[in-house]
């Protein structure tokens, strides 16, 4: 726009087509528009904008858009040349995910304890009776006791020596 | 989420597959009451006795080699009223230790009306032996002290 005329510039015809300037000032822009191609052109051009805009509708976008949006670009800022176009390689290659793959290994692993753990091993045997002999510590003292009951309760006895 | 989920559902299955397709041995049956020391020499071998005391002084290992082969030589009677001595509880083992000595201490023709008192009672159900000690022919035959005695030997006379 190269008006020459004293006071009239771009913001005049966007502040006319935004509704902006008063009246009196929008009746002199109106009255320089018809006699100045220019000014003309101008105001042709800023409406047509303002028609495009205003039948421009709103594409719906998801709620998670932006962040994933910014997360794409550090992801792709970060990221060198070579892994980049070895990472789109290896997709085109490999049409499977590596995902699916850490379940199925859980899976492995859980069974594979399962079976470790609940399988009687030779630990689980009992020892042979001589190793039991040879292993447990006998109370001796418990032992005596015992026998100094037997010995007792046999003064019960009509064979006891007390009862001569 | 879902993917731990699925992994607890799948691992908790998984699980009891392995449990439930495995032959596992039937448990033992648990043992009454946890055997004694006496009550193990008593069952084993005289090779095996020999073992488990090897490392009691030798002096102290002789005499208790020597109480135990009485021990096997008991009569069954004797043998009964011991094992019945080993159900009861500490508190009433107790109590008849004291009473056998306490017996020992009467003079002995009562310690001879107690035993043969206590060998009538065998085989006597419990009611039976009860009413016999309540009887007035008892209480005539016995002195309080005396009944008391017999009362609790009479929880180590056999059936």
């Amino acid at each position: 726009m190269s008006c020459a005329a004293k006071g009239v510039g771009p913001e005049t015809v966007v502040d006319y087509c935004a509704g902006t300037l008063d009246r009196h000032a929008a009746r002199e822009f109106e009255q320089h528009a018809a006699g100045c191609p220019d000014c003309e052109h101008a105001l042709a051009r800023q409406q047509q904008l303002w028609t495009l805009l205003d039948s421009w509708d709103d594409v719906p976008l998801s709620a998670d858009f932006n962040r994933r949006l910014y997360q794409a670009i550090e992801r792709e800022e970060g990221v060198s040349p070579v892994r980049r176009y070895a990472r789109l390689a290896a997709a085109r290659l490999w049409p499977l995910s590596w995902r699916p793959l850490v379940p199925l290994g859980a899976i492995a692993a859980t069974l594979a304890i399962a079976l470790i753990i609940e399988t009687p091993g030779p630990r689980l045997s009992a020892p042979p009776p001589d190793a039991q002999v040879k292993s447990e510590k006998l109370d001796v003292d418990q032992v005596e006791s015992a026998l100094d009951d037997i010995d007792l309760l046999q003064k019960l006895s009509d064979a006891s020596p007390s009862a001569m | 989420m879902p993917w731990l989920l699925l992994f607890c559902v799948i691992a908790g299955f998984s699980t009891d597959l392995a449990l439930a397709g495995e032959k596992r041995p039937p448990k033992p049956p648990k043992p009454p009451k946890a055997e004694r020391p006496i009550e193990k020499l008593e069952k084993m071998t005289p090779a095996q006795r020999q073992k488990a005391l090897e490392r009691v002084p030798p002096e102290r290992r002789q005499n208790i080699e020597r109480r135990l082969d009485h021990l096997d030589k008991l009569s069954p009677e004797e043998k009964a009223r011991v094992a019945r001595f080993r159900e009861l509880s500490p508190e009433k083992q107790q109590a008849v230790r004291q009473a056998v000595n306490q017996m020992t201490n009467l003079p002995p023709d009562r310690q001879r009306s107690v035993r043969s008192e206590l060998r009538d009672m065998r085989g006597l159900p419990e009611p039976e032996r009860k009413a016999r000690m309540n009887s007035a022919e008892f209480r005539g035959r016995f002195s309080p002290h005396e009944r008391k005695l017999i009362e609790k030997l009479s929880d180590v006379v056999p059936d």
